[in-house]
């Protein structure tokens, strides 16, 4: 292994890499532009010069290859004046428009200008102006902050693969751009917003929703499909402003799909319940009259907490289980290998080590039909779900019929009971992604109306049948069901599952 | 005029595009010709062009689709380069050369007389769709400046009486109007030529001329085994050639550095001649394209390249059609293709045109844009001899340097030796324009004083006129005063690459433009930094932001509006661009610059001193309140 001397500290490097990648991890920072360790380096924006062997020239340290006995020096009144340079030439024709920039607040440009440049500008001159537009249903390009560092077009070439974009003109009127009857739409377009260094590339769902230092972050994991990609929630004034991927090399590197990052437009919607009809104890009086004769349909959207609770559940009432489940389109890949799954639901793998392998809900429609079944509870988390037919039928054929779940649908207005349901931003719990890594949902907000989550009022119904003393939080359930491990083990990126709880302990319901 | 939309659409412009059958066979065997498709790109736009009369939008589509790219791929390209006829072009595109030597002789006022007469302006196209006007950067045809093209054809010396029979006669041509053929001259020179003494000759294009001045045979007898490759490579070697493009390295050496790999090797030619002040090889292309693919079977003999490609710049249409000529005879001699002369090698000469972009003829930039890319120069290393055109190892090796092979495999290094000085070995074209009598170029042996060439073989400097200043190796070159130039003794500055480095300059591409003592130099600085702004890719920060920058600040002291304190501010910026960039176009842009606000400040001090040029070469603008022109308008 080559060993290099970094400002006079030494370090031991696998042969090959480039200089700036071991630099980072090794928390040197070398300030840097055009760098992004998701990307292949190009080496343009010349931010990240550092001085090599007491070489005469300062070298891009993004590009340079680590090889051994190197010295580097990433300090010192040379590469100070050689940044300074840098950060006044990036500004000459930069609009310096932070006040009605989005970016602004976490603008890499601003950030460094902060720290690596001072004074005033020397420039007197009129900047080169370039034009403002869409460059697709999603982003929205301010060519006159462009600085040319090609990261969005090396994530479009290399990473999607699709190539909407390339660098156009030439010299200081240079920008990114799209042919211009070829919009920038692939399923991972919005990624170019957050790697764009400057305030060039706008989310447009996100253009002037909030300033960002009057936002908080809250880590959580998006429930869109069932990769799980680990995302960053920017929140402002109770609601989620927008979703932007959180690197997590296990699951979904430096990425994620616009799909799921578009998946907090619903939250809003008119068609939420927010009402209850009928509440926890009429659905322990009646499930406990109809013990026996209890279906309960959960969707695999479900946190593990809720479905270890109903699986109390039905242990309590004798009943049986089934799942509804979502799959949509074909798996798409990116060119660097990105999935966007086709099963839409957050936790069917979750399901799938708490029931075994055969999650239909054919089971339970079947014993409505043959008149087993008289009592049916449906939880659904699935967003705007074609109910299917069968389970339809079912549910009109039932005696009693209690729904929980996040948006209005046909069941919802035919069920006696009606719980508004918490969706995935407004409850705690862990789901289980497709390579079986448990990983935490964080309530971003509150939940409208009286809307709760399903693992409260589980746990409320099981308290009224007598099979659990009392309401415990969802790391309480997690507990509970997963003996030795808690929320903090799981932490912030996810862990390997856990063994389960052999027993689901419950007592039977007492009559 | 302003267009705001550069992206309009001309009315007929179809939805889509398709070329004929015909015309995707041709894109095919295009395409065969190149170890990648996409390096197909920049002849398939050729093809749009042809076919359509423009690069348009939907065009782009159906090429980015034939060579299997993006559109927006394509659309990068396209606006990279300034040669493509554009959907908004008229019938004629005027192009007035607006650089260095052609501005010394005029070209601004020739400019403004079409400007008005055609009552459009920069980028304008007249309402009948007839006439756009540009102002474009160095055609490379300084000698007969100011010269401009019409679409493909150059015209020389144009005058303002001139462009007003041109106009008229392009008005009342029935069907497309050329210009007369461009005439040739080679001016007297007392140095005998070796080279070029055949250049002026009736034919010298042919194979028929070729070979009847011996052309070819030290080919034949090198390939049929007279020597091994690795011995042509060390005569080469020997000869102490040095590159004739301007970085002036040792040519065996750079073949020395060649990995050694299973991998394809590749000869590319750098014809794209752009350094302003420099026209050598365009001589040498249009007057004797033989001598040069000669070279090339040798070069491609000694270091193994099976394929070798021709890069001329996009302006250079008809050198580009006598280099296909020429090419296509040597294949039908079976002097190129598979067994080359009766042996048993395979040697393919591909001529591939570029399309307008100075750096381009920077190496690395013009394998990129061989590729089929924007010209963009890659950093290095690895240098092209390790990992070049496609990954592979490549040579690029600029037209004259080849053309001198043959001589040298003729008669030996040490007959090479026999001219010039001990580090620059050999005679050397010197293309000399501006304010001398007799501009042209001039074989020469390296290491003649500078005035010698400027004051007797070129017959010094016109109308009595006193010298001030001379750029002695094209523009990226810093600039020597007439001081400089006429000293003696220790000082004596010889035409060689130690000389010229000595004395601060460089050799460069042997591009001599003198000036004489009505030139405003603060005119000179702006000209050639719009230049370096126009050509400046954009990649790395310091050229993309510096060049445009230095630009107008010159711009603004030239028109009066700069400040005696802003000077020195002019240097530092050109000086925080230096050896910060992936390759040398900031240095090249910052050198020349710097010597001219260094040895000509006092001027800088007048024109701030009294707010305008001193020699009313730029009045004042009336609105303009920084009076920067823009750099460059890319449609």
């Amino acid at each position: 292994m080559p060993k290099i001397k970094v400002d006079g500290q030494e370090l031991e490097v696998a042969p090959g890499r480039k200089l700036l990648d071991v630099l980072e991890e090794h928390g040197t920072h070398v300030p840097h532009f055009c760098w992004h360790p998701g990307l292949k380096p190009h080496g343009n924006c010349r931010m990240c010069l550092v001085k090599v062997n007491n070489s005469r020239k300062l070298e891009v340290s993004c590009m340079y290859p680590c090889t051994d006995n190197l010295e580097v020096t990433t300090k010192g009144p040379e590469i100070e004046a050689a940044r300074k340079t840098v950060m006044e030439f990036l500004l000459i024709n930069h609009p310096l428009d932070c006040p009605i920039c989005d970016k602004a607040g976490e603008c890499m440009l601003q950030d460094h200008t902060y720290k690596y440049r001072h004074g005033l500008s020397r420039f007197h001159e009129d900047k080169v102006i370039k034009e403002t537009k869409d460059l697709g249903p999603t982003v929205r390009i301010w060519g006159n902050r462009c600085i040319s560092c090609t990261r969005c077009i090396r994530f479009t070439d290399d990473v999607v693969g699709t190539g909407e974009l390339s660098l156009v003109n030439r010299g200081d009127h240079g920008m990114a751009d799209v042919h211009p009857d070829v919009p920038l739409d692939n399923p991972m377009s919005l990624n170019v917003v957050d790697i764009c260094p400057v305030g060039a590339l706008i989310d447009k769902s996100f253009l002037f929703q909030a300033r960002v230092w009057f936002t908080e972050r809250i880590e959580t994991t998006c429930t869109s499909c069932s990769r799980g990609c680990n995302v960053t929630a920017t929140m402002h004034k109770g609601e989620v402003k927008r979703l932007q991927p959180r690197r997590n090399d296990d699951v979904n590197g430096f990425w994620m799909c616009d799909a799921g990052r578009l998946d907090i437009e619903w939250l809003k919607s008119p068609a939420r319940l927010r009402t209850a009809r009928g509440g926890a104890k009429d659905v322990a009086d009646q499930l406990r009259s109809a013990a026996g004769r209890v279906g309960i349909i959960l969707s695999t959207s479900a946190t593990l907490e809720e479905m270890f609770l109903a699986k109390q559940l039905a242990t309590a009432v004798n009943g049986r289980i089934g799942f509804v489940s979502l799959d949509q389109g074909t798996r798409w890949v990116s060119k660097s290998g990105f999935a966007i799954e086709t099963d839409k639901t957050a936790n069917r793998r979750g399901a799938a080590t708490l029931f075994g392998k055969n999650l239909g809900f054919e089971d339970v429609t079947a014993g409505i039909h043959s008149g087993d079944l008289t009592h049916l509870v449906v939880i659904n988390a699935i967003p705007n779900l074609a109910w299917p037919e069968d389970i339809r039928d079912a549910t009109k054929k039932v005696s009693w019929l209690a729904v929980a779940d996040v948006l209005e649908s046909d069941l919802s207005t035919r069920a006696a009971v009606v719980i508004p349901s918490a969706a995935w931003a407004e409850k705690d719990g862990t789901i289980v992604n497709r390579d079986g890594r448990v990983q935490r949902l964080r309530r971003l907000h509150d939940a409208p109306g009286a809307a709760v989550s399903d693992a409260s009022w589980l746990q409320e119904v099981l308290v009224h049948l007598g099979a659990r003393k009392t309401v415990v939080s969802a790391e309480g359930v997690f507990r509970e069901a997963f003996p030795g491990m808690d929320y903090g083990k799981v932490g912030n990126m996810g862990s390997a599952l856990p063994a389960i709880a052999t027993d689901v302990p419950a007592n039977t319901v007492q009559k | 005029m302003i267009e705001i939309n550069h992206h309009h659409r001309q009315p007929h412009t179809p939805a889509t595009r398709e070329f004929t059958p015909a015309v995707k066979a041709e894109l095919e065997a295009i395409a065969a010709r190149y170890p990648r498709r996409e390096a197909a790109l920049l002849p398939a736009l050729r093809l749009l062009e042809r076919e359509y009369g423009c690069v348009d939008e939907p065009g782009m589509i159906h090429v980015a689709k034939l060579v299997g790219v993006s559109p927006s791929k394509v659309y990068g390209v396209f606006t990279f380069y300034t040669h493509y006829r554009r959907p908004s072009d008229g019938k004629y595109s005027i192009q007035v050369c607006s650089t260095l030597t052609c501005a010394l002789k005029g070209s601004e006022q020739v400019f403004d007389h079409l400007s008005q007469k055609l009552g459009i302006g920069k980028d304008g196209t007249t309402p009948d769709r007839m006439f756009t006007l540009k102002k474009v950067e160095c055609l490379g045809n300084c000698d007969q400046g100011p010269c401009m093209q019409i679409n493909d054809d150059f015209v020389d010396a144009v005058t303002p009486a001139g462009c007003d029979k041109l106009v008229d006669e392009m008005r009342n041509a029935k069907d497309e109007f050329h210009p007369p053929p461009q005439k040739y001259h080679l001016p007297p020179n007392k140095y005998a030529p070796v080279m070029i003494k055949h250049a002026l000759e009736d034919g010298s294009d042919t194979l028929a001329h070729y070979r009847n001045r011996g052309g070819y045979e030290t080919a034949r007898s090198i390939i049929h085994g007279a020597k091994t490759p690795d011995e042509v490579i060390e005569i080469v070697f020997a000869s102490g050639l040095r590159g004739r493009g301007g970085a002036g390295f040792s040519t065996g050496q750079k073949w020395k550095f060649l990995a050694k790999n299973d991998k394809p090797r590749y000869l590319v030619i750098n014809a794209d001649e752009s350094e302003p002040g420099t026209f050598k090889d365009k001589l040498l292309i249009d007057r004797d394209p033989h001598g040069l693919i000669e070279g090339i079977i040798l070069a491609a003999y000694a270091i193994k390249a099976q394929h070798s490609y021709i890069y001329i710049r996009g302006e250079f249409a008809f050198g580009a059609k006598m280099l296909q000529k020429a090419v296509d005879e040597a294949y039908a001699a079976g002097l190129l293709g598979k067994g080359v002369m009766g042996s048993q090698m395979e040697i393919h000469v591909t001529v591939h045109r570029g399309a307008g972009a100075y750096i381009c003829g920077e190496e690395t930039g013009l394998i990129s844009s061989l590729e089929g890319g924007r010209g963009h120069p890659k950093i290095k290393p690895p240098f092209p001899a390790v990992e070049g055109a496609w990954g592979c190892p490549t040579i690029v090796n600029n037209v004259e340097t080849l053309f001198t092979l043959p001589y040298i495999l003729k008669n030996g290094a040490d007959w090479f030796r026999s001219f010039g000085t001990a580090k620059s070995p050999g005679t050397k074209l010197f293309s000399i324009s501006g304010h001398v009598l007799r501009p042209g170029n001039y074989e020469l042996p390296l290491g003649v004083p500078l005035k010698e060439l400027i004051y007797d073989i070129a017959g010094g400097i016109p109308n009595g006129k006193k010298l001030k200043a001379v750029c002695p190796g094209g523009s990226s070159s810093p600039f020597l005063t007439a001081d400089e130039v006429l000293a003696d003794g220790d000082k004596l500055i010889r035409l060689d690459f130690e000389s010229l480095q000595a004395a601060g300059s460089m050799l460069g591409s042997g591009a001599i433009v003198v000036m004489d003592e009505t030139t405003c130099m603060v005119d000179v600085c702006w000209n050639i930094l719009r230049f370096y702004a126009h050509e400046s890719c954009g990649q790395c920060t310091p050229c993309r932001e510096g060049t445009g920058w230095i630009a107008k600040m010159a711009g603004r002291f030239e028109k009066g509006g700069g400040d005696a304190s802003e000077i020195d501010m002019l240097d530092e910026v050109a000086w925080s661009m230096v050896g910060r960039t992936i390759c040398v176009l900031a240095d090249a842009a910052a050198m020349p610059a710097r010597s001219i606000v260094k040895k000509w400040r006092s001027e800088f001090e007048a024109h701030a001193a009294g707010h305008a040029c001193p020699l009313q070469h730029h009045k004042p603008p009336k609105h303009n309140k920084s009076g920067h022109q823009a750099g460059h308008q890319h449609a």
